[in-house]
């Protein structure tokens, strides 16, 4: 009996129909391919819209890096050049020997807008050289720090020891410009000497007239 | 053995100073040194009338004529200078003593080297500055008495505390600033096809002669203390100069 009922049971499973089990499963599929077919179109062409646009963001994020980056290059560059500069600046300070190294930073300095210096930087190029047209040329940065105390006050003392009329001359200018007490003072001691050059005394007539 | 050594050290040295003796009182010394190696000269503290000139060959030559004897320090060769050559092929001529005398000097270096003159203070007048060919740059530095300079090329930084300068360009150098301050009559002349712009410090009332080919805003005669400047062909490379009385001539060479 029991092995009557085995029997049925394995003949069942046998005779069960795979193809039909098969087309049951695919008409649920149908079903649900049917209901999602629509959907699915439009979930696409809003991904193809996604895509342009991160697409296109990231263009524009790449363009504004790629030009932060040159931008962020040329001013290291600027700077890697005006360190240069400063750096043979203040190399040729105490050498005066290098009076035509100094006069050509001095051109950069004069003529670069972007050049970095210090009135101190400039104090310390004026001590230490005789070259008179490399005091002139330091006279014209100085022209920058001319409200600056400390610099009235060095070019005050530079005015009491100078002997060159060709540097006294423009000293005489800078100081009476900025009409400091100082400098006043000194402009008046100036006119008193009996030895001061003649071109000098000339030059502080036409200044008081 | 000490003692022997310094014995021959010393009549070294005595035959030498009574060499130099000999050499002082023949008023007229001449040094040349042949294939030289110069990248600049400089020449500080001579006493007298100096007449350099560039020539194409590699020699050094000084020439040194007087009728005025020095009392010469240690170490000097003649009528008071001493030449000597530093490490970097650089020569130097240095003068002795500390008063003008009726002295000479020729002195004839490669044209192509650069040129460097330092007066100091020490002597109150100078004598003529002659200075003829000089191709490389130039710079004069606290001269007291007349310069000319004929046909300069390089960039040229000159003051001149005490007399008239006369400067005569075969080309304007384009390479860097030129600057001039002059407390004389000033005399410029250029190359009609040279490119520049000038810039004039005027400190004081000057006379102003300048040649039609200049551009400029003021082309008076007089020009007032102040800042003013021309223009030969549009250039942009600065000549700085500096005037404080007479007269600034500025011309084309024909």
């Amino acid at each position: 009996m029991k092995k009557s009922d085995e029997f049925k049971i394995g003949r069942m499973l046998e005779e069960m129909p795979l193809q039909k089990t098969g087309s049951i499963m695919n008409t649920k599929f149908d079903h649900l391919k049917e209901r999602y077919r629509t959907p699915n179109k439009s979930i696409s062409r809003v991904k193809w819209i996604i895509y342009y646009a991160a697409a296109s963001i990231s263009i524009f994020l790449l363009a504004f890096l790629l030009a932060s980056y040159l931008q962020q290059k040329r001013i290291e560059q600027l700077q890697i050049s005006n360190a240069y500069m400063r750096s043979l600046l203040i190399q040729t300070l105490p050498a005066n020997q290098a009076v035509d190294n100094q006069l050509k930073v001095f051109d950069y300095l004069i003529n670069n807008e972007n050049a970095t210096y210090t009135a101190d930087e400039l104090i310390e190029i004026y001590e230490n050289t005789d070259d008179i047209n490399l005091k002139l040329a330091s006279l014209e940065l100085f022209d920058k720090f001319r409200s600056q105390d400390r610099v009235l006050l060095f070019l005050s003392e530079q005015l009491q020891v100078e002997e060159s009329p060709l540097l006294l001359i423009p000293l005489i200018n800078f100081i009476s410009k900025e009409k400091s007490r100082k400098g006043i003072e000194v402009l008046m001691n100036l006119k008193k000497d009996q030895n001061i050059h003649k071109a000098v005394r000339d030059h502080l007539n036409d200044l008081e007239s | 053995m000490n003692r022997i050594l310094t014995l021959i050290m010393t009549c070294a040295v005595l035959q030498s100073l009574a060499q130099r003796q000999k050499e002082i009182t023949d008023f007229t010394e001449k040094w040349r040194i042949d294939n030289v190696s110069i990248n600049s000269i400089k020449i500080s503290g001579l006493p007298g009338a100096v007449k350099i000139t560039g020539n194409d060959s590699q020699f050094l030559d000084i020439k040194v004529k007087g009728d005025d004897v020095y009392l010469l320090q240690g170490g000097a060769t003649g009528l008071g200078m001493i030449l000597s050559k530093d490490r970097n092929d650089d020569y130097r001529i240095q003068g002795l003593g500390d008063r003008e005398a009726n002295v000479t000097y020729e002195i004839s270096i490669p044209k192509q080297v650069d040129l460097g003159i330092d007066f100091g203070n020490q002597i109150e007048n100078s004598f003529l500055w002659q200075i003829d060919g000089m191709k490389g740059r130039i710079r004069l530095q606290r001269l007291k008495g007349d310069i000319a300079i004929d046909g300069a090329i390089g960039p040229v930084s000159i003051s001149n505390n005490g007399g008239d300068l006369k400067l005569n360009y075969d080309k304007f150098s384009t390479q860097e600033t030129h600057r001039i301050s002059s407390l004389g009559d000033v005399e410029i002349y250029f190359a009609s096809s040279d490119t520049f712009k000038l810039e004039l410090n005027a400190h004081a009332e000057v006379k102003l002669n300048i040649d039609d080919q200049f551009e400029g805003d003021n082309k008076t005669d007089t020009l007032s203390s102040g800042g003013y400047d021309f223009f030969l062909n549009n250039g942009v490379v600065p000549l700085k100069l500096h005037v404080y009385k007479g007269q600034v001539t500025l011309g084309i060479k024909n």
